[in-house]
């Protein structure tokens, strides 16, 4: 990268902390370092929700999963619009009237201790690993891009969050978030705009669009209802409704910001930002991916966009192989490329026969590039998947000077918006559901507030900690991330049941452990069920067992008492 | 229910609940318009 990308990565992540760090102001109390003392404006809390939803995965990884399958993820996000315009007249009123600072407080006043105390663990436990693999996401990339250790860019992408989340609280991050919004939309639209104009001559935006539709890459929709197939229009819409709601409505890294908010109409407004333009920004990232698909079918990609497997499999005994599925590469993308100009200069009657030929030769690009894959997945032993380098590659070697180092400044926006936002909500539950709850009830405002900010630096220490180490146990992320799924549905249950007004107590806790258990038996038992399916299947288990259970046995009515 | 803003939380309820209709309205619209265009997109390009 040239030294004015440098600079102005430096800068920005300079100006960032620096900005944090002023805003230490009017934190003095409790309520002012995890709530803003509740008075920010909607349209800060609402910029500050999406940024901490977009994490660096999202931007790299989903312009990826837009060059190699297209449009389809979209349907991922069909369940938001709805989880949000749901959650703006439930939850949102429920919890900000409230006046509480966890989501799981609210559940000792309607059910008792135990189920705060239970669904705030398995926040913990879920989200601090989380953040480890968000920081180590994006960590791994830079380790690969610039040959940094793997701690080095660990504390690149983590450190910076951790001091101003520390020092400044929720007010320093969301003020932060509003910044990284405006670095991730204008970096976005900056590679849009050289992709289009980078297509070749004769080809333009139209021809790139006809290459990328010849092979389904302009597909957003899949109608087949399936409980296996991950993205179809219909386990986007009901799951995706089910894991908005519980993501949006139950995780304390999102109600902390709406919570933060001045009014019950002030937090329902920022939700509702979410609600107007998360679908139309995700389609823009997925586009992305796909001009990028389209501008590599006219210059030649590299065989892999891993530039650390490239140089391992190349410096390994088996380096004659790969020379030999290069020089193979580089005769199949030429064919490609002569195919590719057919289909963009053909017209949409007479192009059938061109579309045709690119399609074979475009399954023999892939067939190569997957055989090199597999070749560099038995020489590294790392998972070969390089969809998460296709952005950085055509970044670092198409972009002019000043580019790259807005992409590297967006790419750490995304992270630290991200890695702030949920070291501040794991501090907030771990002080005020654990520590002021159970530890150390009768401490002064100013012992919570220390403890507090000693609570961030610790989980932004676990979480550099979590994010060296994430990046050699591929397995084990798979593992937390299926542990996630256990449980989000079925705390989704335990709020819905709240809401219902009609479950008890003893309902609501053993609810949520049959909602636990059925996920993980479902999980282990029929494997292929995607994901999406746990969240209803949790939240349907806890609501029909604790129904049922305040029917049959009803428990004594609880006292109402919030620490 | 009081239609009177409640200087606790700020809000009116009941303007809210007047303008929800609205709001999901426009949600829906900008929602429906997105996706048609990535269909129109697909029915322009892609694999007739």
């Amino acid at each position: 990268m040239h030294w004015i990308d440098w600079l102005l990565v430096a800068g920005y992540t300079s100006y960032v902390v620096w900005d944090g760090l002023r805003r230490t102001k009017d934190t003095d109390r409790m309520e002012g370092f995890l709530l803003a003392n509740r008075n920010l404006p909607w349209w800060v809390v609402g910029l500050s929700v999406m940024a901490t939803q977009l994490s660096a995965i999202t931007l790299v990884g989903t312009t990826g999963q837009g060059a190699t399958d297209g449009l389809r993820f979209i349907q991922f996000y069909l369940g938001l619009p709805v989880a949000m315009l749901i959650l703006s007249v439930t939850f949102v009123p429920l919890l900000h009237r409230a006046r509480v600072f966890t989501a799981y407080e609210y559940l000792e006043r309607r059910f008792d201790g135990r189920t705060r105390t239970l669904t705030s663990l398995l926040f913990l436990l879920s989200r601090a690993t989380a953040t480890g693999v968000v920081i180590s996401a994006p960590a791994v990339i830079l380790s690969a891009l610039f040959g940094w250790s793997m701690g080095w860019s660990v504390a690149l992408v983590g450190v910076p969050a951790v001091v101003y989340a520390s020092l400044g609280g929720v007010q320093a991050v969301a003020w932060a978030d509003v910044k990284q919004v405006v670095v991730i939309v204008f970096g976005l639209a900056a590679i849009a705009v050289v992709l289009i104009l980078g297509m070749p001559d004769g080809v333009g935006l139209t021809g790139a669009l006809k290459v990328a539709g010849a092979t389904g890459h302009l597909k957003p929709f899949d109608f087949r209802f399936s409980l296996t197939e991950t993205y179809t229009f219909w386990s986007g819409l009901l799951g995706g409704t089910f894991l908005m709601m519980s993501y949006f409505g139950t995780d304390q890294s999102q109600v902390q910001r709406y919570l933060a908010a001045r009014s019950v109409d002030e937090a329902r407004s920022s939700l509702l930002m979410s609600a107007y333009w998360k679908i139309p920004l995700q389609a823009l990232v997925l586009l992305v991916g796909v001009l990028i698909f389209s501008f590599y079918t006219f210059s030649p990609p590299p065989l892999l966009f891993n530039p650390a497997h490239d140089a391992a499999v190349r410096a390994s005994d088996r380096g004659g192989e790969y020379a030999q599925l290069e020089e193979n590469f580089q005769g199949a993308l030429a064919e490609r490329r002569a195919a590719a100009q057919a289909v963009a200069r053909s017209s949409r009657d007479g192009s059938g026969e061109a579309r045709a030929a690119f399609v074979v030769s475009e399954t023999r690009v892939e067939d190569l590039r997957g055989a090199a894959l597999t070749l560099a997945g038995e020489v590294t032993d790392e998972n070969p998947r390089d969809v998460n380098y296709v952005i950085s590659s055509f970044v670092f070697n198409e972009l002019p000077i000043g580019l790259p180092g807005v992409f590297i400044a967006a790419v750490l926006a995304a992270a630290m918006s991200t890695i702030a936002a949920e070291l501040n909500s794991l501090a907030t539950a771990s002080v005020i559901d654990v520590y002021r709850r159970r530890l150390r009830p009768r401490e002064g405002e100013g012992h919570y507030l220390i403890a507090s900010k000693v609570a961030t630096a610790f989980w932004g220490i676990f979480a550099c900690v979590v994010a060296v180490y994430a990046s050699r146990l591929g397995s084990l992320i798979e593992v937390v991330n299926r542990f996630g799924s256990f449980f989000y549905g079925s705390i989704l249950g335990v709020f819905l049941l709240a809401l219902t007004g009609k479950g008890e107590r003893r309902g609501a806790f053993y609810g949520l452990i049959a909602g636990m258990v059925t996920v993980g038996c479902v999980s282990f038992l029929a494997p292929s069920v995607s994901f999406l399916w746990h969240n209803v299947i949790g939240a349907s288990t806890v609501m029909l067992v604790g129904l049922a259970l305040g029917v049959v046995a009803p428990a004594d009515p609880v006292p109402t008492s919030v620490s | 229910m009081s239609s009177s803003p409640d200087p606790a939380v700020g809000s009116d309820p009941d303007l809210a609940r007047r303008r929800f209709p609205g709001v999901v309205a426009r949600v829906l619209a900008v929602q429906v318009v997105t996706l048609i265009g990535l269909w129109l997109l697909n029915l322009a390009f892609g694999t007739p």
